[in-house]
């Protein structure tokens, strides 16, 4: 069934009345299409498909002005955060909370319950209780629960934000099913679209609320590489063919102000981390965190990568094994308040770090926390403010205001205050435009070239092979049921194709990532050297 | 754990064993009500969280006997009586003590009454599980369900934030053990508290949202593990039978065949008037 809309236009009740949040003169998708929507954080991507979905007004108030076409469509949708989706308490309910509101039978479910193997493991999960599941497998489970329900149209809002590489692949091979038997339709609002690229059918880029292009993925290409504003958009490889047409390197960094002694190198000795049931999650992690370096941690959903983090910061006590500096200083037993002399921790939700009203309430409560007088540290607050672009417009915001991007900026910014020496970030970069990660990557290494090192868990490989020197694998042990870790040198392992498949992930295309990760270095190596 | 028996026959189970409590305290009712609560704490294999829960109970019907005592002073029989002046920073405060044995029995009632309650509100959990309650009651009262899935999810995740706010919060330099005055405390938490009401408040609103978008509020709507009802469920009626004709027809007989005026001076004699 084509869905077919026309003079959507809708605006918030805060708005002014002069102004519209969403205004898009006509929207439609054919059966077997397949919409990527990309525009950078609040260019009104999720109001517009809250508008698809029904969810606007009713939920948000406001003016709502819109003419369909069709109103008897079905349609699945996927939110940004896992957490704040998931309804009942186990995931069996979960996964047939959708069937059983559309009426099917028992046997219709069971039916459907045996499709989805192929993307969830339903027999393994279906008594475990939702809190025991990890962020990317909330967001599996979530999918795996729209799907079962077989909508016309899917609606995923940024669908792959904490999945692994593994978990994107599958998630593809679902997406190939349901386009393929031209019965339904999918608009995908995603970052991180290269994995979208090589399926969708048609490219849809929102700024300020309205539609600024719509076509096919080909002729997208030939916009954004002739375009200097939107080549940003373009992914790794398709970038760096860019970057050689106009040879403009846009990865240069800043430099930074920051002149700091760097930490020693972090001795991790035998560390072992259980749950609370005495179910151990880490296993004699033993390792070296290079001092003044960049290093990934790498695993699936669920490995223990937050763990891993969270246990360095302080926040987990281990059972066993040490973590100490090279002079032989062992933090094991320092409080999480006494390690923030050194380290910083920022954490997978922004949220975790803005409990003020305000961001600039933030940063001063963070200088406070230091034992400093405000007034004597404007220069340190002003450096974070401009090294972050916080402008005094998201300074005097409320956090629930920002979008996800500057609330991003901001989280980050109420640990960097503390100028730390060592910087443990999960998934930092989860929700953001390509163009806010190319700041953050430029923003990265001019941190390091200032002495900071870091330690970053992510998924996303594109964003990692442009600043990693180190990457750290978590992984199952091939023999026992726990996590063990392994360590790669980022620039071996980005050489060597091999490695990079059998260790990491089956990644198609990463060898022309590989080579334009190559590419881009060489180019840069080649304009320091002039 | 899965248990026998009609989720609905439970339910009623439970509603009218609160209902007797609430209602009945007499000897003979109690008698009755503790031995259907009983019951349901051996079914349910509650032993465990009640000892485990038992030390801090103890506690509180220990404390709460020793209010009721404080305040009660009707009834015929004194066992103890005194009366006095105590002079505390120049004020002096007229005391009366009075424990009657009235005083005592209804206290032992209250403790038992409340002691049913707790145990009924532990054993009960396991036999009316969310999971299959709520798609049963979503049937017959659908917006309220839809209040419970929403206070359900909200604890533990408010449970699970407040536990990351406190940890990142930590990881910035604040050190929850340092030495504050409770006042301190108190201004130092607030901001987390304020950040876990905007959380708790936007999380209810986006799980309605998820609610609503995947198809809550049909009126078609099926169950997967859909109840079915067996020869247990019979026994269940039967318990419930059995205790409102065991408590409640003697109380029934006794108020429409005993005179109001012999019940009144019963009640009377009771209180100790």
């Amino acid at each position: 069934m084509t869905i077919h809309f026309e003079q959507i236009r809708y605006r918030y009740p805060s708005t002014n009345s002069d102004t519209w949040n969403v205004s898009i003169d006509s929207f439609s998708i054919q059966p077997g299409e397949f919409v990527l929507l990309i525009g950078s954080s609040g260019a009104g991507k999720s109001t517009f498909l809250r508008i698809l979905q029904g969810l606007i007004p009713d939920f948000y108030g406001g003016l709502l002005q819109i003419h369909s076409l069709n109103h008897t469509f079905n349609s699945g949708f996927v939110m940004q955060d896992p957490e704040q989706q998931i309804i009942m308490p186990d995931v069996l309910g979960e996964l047939v909370f959708g069937m059983e509101q559309l009426g099917f039978s028992r046997k219709e479910m069971d039916r459907r319950l045996e499709h989805v193997q192929s993307w969830l493991p339903v027999q393994s999960w279906q008594n475990r209780e939702v809190q025991t599941l990890s962020t990317g497998e909330k967001q599996r489970l979530l999918i795996g629960a729209i799907s079962l329900t077989d909508p016309d149209l899917f609606i995923l809002d940024e669908p792959i934000a904490h999945l692994d590489v593994q978990c994107i692949q599958k998630l593809t091979t679902l997406v190939r099913d349901w386009i393929s038997n031209k019965k339904h339709s999918l608009i995908v609002a995603d970052h991180r679209i290269e994995h979208w690229l090589p399926l969708a059918t048609r490219v849809i880029m929102m700024d300020k609320g309205s539609i600024i292009w719509d076509g096919s993925v080909d002729h997208w290409f030939d916009f954004a590489v002739n375009s200097i504003f939107w080549r940003d958009w373009l992914p790794l490889t398709k970038r760096a063919t860019a970057m050689s047409i106009t040879e403009e390197n846009q990865l240069k960094p800043k430099q930074s102000k920051l002149k700091n002694k760097p930490i020693d190198d972090i001795h991790i000795n035998r560390l072992t981390c259980a749950y609370e049931n005495n179910e151990i999650i880490l296993n004699n992690i033993q390792s070296i965190l290079r001092s003044n370096s960049l290093t990934a941690l790498f695993g699936p959903n669920g490995s223990g990568k937050s763990t891993f983090l969270r246990a360095l910061a302080g926040l987990i006590t281990p059972i066993q094994g040490t973590i100490q500096l090279q002079s032989g200083l062992d933090l094991t037993n320092w409080s999480p308040a006494e390690r923030s002399r050194w380290f910083g921790y920022v954490s997978q939700n922004p949220y975790d770090h803005l409990i003020h009203d305000s961001i600039s309430k933030e940063l001063d409560y963070s200088i406070s926390l230091m034992g400093l007088d405000r007034s004597l540290e404007q220069g340190r607050f002003d450096q974070i403010c401009d090294a972050l672009e916080l402008s005094s417009n998201i300074l005097n915001a409320h956090p629930r205001d920002l979008s996800s991007g500057e609330r991003h900026r901001a989280a980050l910014a109420t640990v960097l205050i503390r100028r730390p020496l060592l910087l443990l970030m999960d998934e930092p970069t989860s929700g953001l435009s390509i163009r806010q990660k190319n700041q953050f990557v430029s923003w990265l290494i001019s941190y390091r070239e200032s002495g900071g090192t870091a330690l970053i868990s992510s998924h996303d490989l594109d964003f990692t092979a442009e600043w990693a020197n180190h990457v750290w694998l978590l992984q199952s042990s091939g023999t026992r049921d726990y996590i063990q870790l392994t360590e790669y040198d980022a620039e071996r392992l980005f050489k060597s194709p091999g490695l990079y498949q059998s260790s990491l992930v089956p990644l198609t295309g990463h060898y022309q990532l590989t080579q334009a990760v190559q590419y881009l270095r060489s180019q840069k190596k080649g304009r320091d050297q002039q | 754990m899965q248990t026998r028996g009609h989720i609905f026959s439970w339910l009623v189970y439970a509603i009218i064993l609160f209902s007797l409590i609430w209602l009945f305290d007499d000897l003979f009712a109690l008698l009755i009500e503790s031995f259907l609560v009983l019951w349901i704490v051996w079914r349910t294999k509650q032993w465990s969280t009640i000892i485990q829960q038992g030390k801090w109970m103890i506690r509180f019907l220990i404390l709460f006997s020793l209010i009721q005592l404080v305040l009660r002073h009707d009834g015929q029989h004194v066992l103890l009586e005194w009366q006095g002046t105590i002079t505390l920073f120049n004020f002096d405060l007229n005391l009366h003590w009075r424990t009657t044995m009235e005083a005592i029995n209804d206290t032992t009632i209250s403790m038992i009454r409340f002691l049913m309650f707790w145990f009924l509100f532990i054993a009960i959990q396991p036999l009316l599980p969310t999971k299959r309650l709520l798609p049963f009651t979503a049937q017959l009262f659908p917006d309220g369900t839809q209040m419970i899935y929403m206070t359900l999810r909200l604890v533990p995740v408010l449970r699970e934030r407040s536990k990351h706010l406190l940890d990142v919060l930590q990881t910035r330099g604040f050190q929850p053990d340092s030495n504050r005055t409770w006042k301190q405390s108190i201004l130092v938490r607030l901001p987390l508290l304020q950040a876990l009401l905007d959380e708790s408040l936007e999380g209810s609103w986006h799980r309605a949202e998820a609610m609503i978008a995947r198809g809550y509020g049909n009126h078609k709507r099926t169950i997967y593990a859909a109840e079915q009802w067996s020869w247990f469920d019979l026994l269940i009626l039967l318990c419930i039978l059995f205790s409102i004709f065991s408590i409640w027809v003697p109380e029934l007989l006794v108020a429409l065949l005993i005179p109001f005026e012999i019940q009144r001076a019963y009640a009377q004699q009771r209180r100790g008037v």
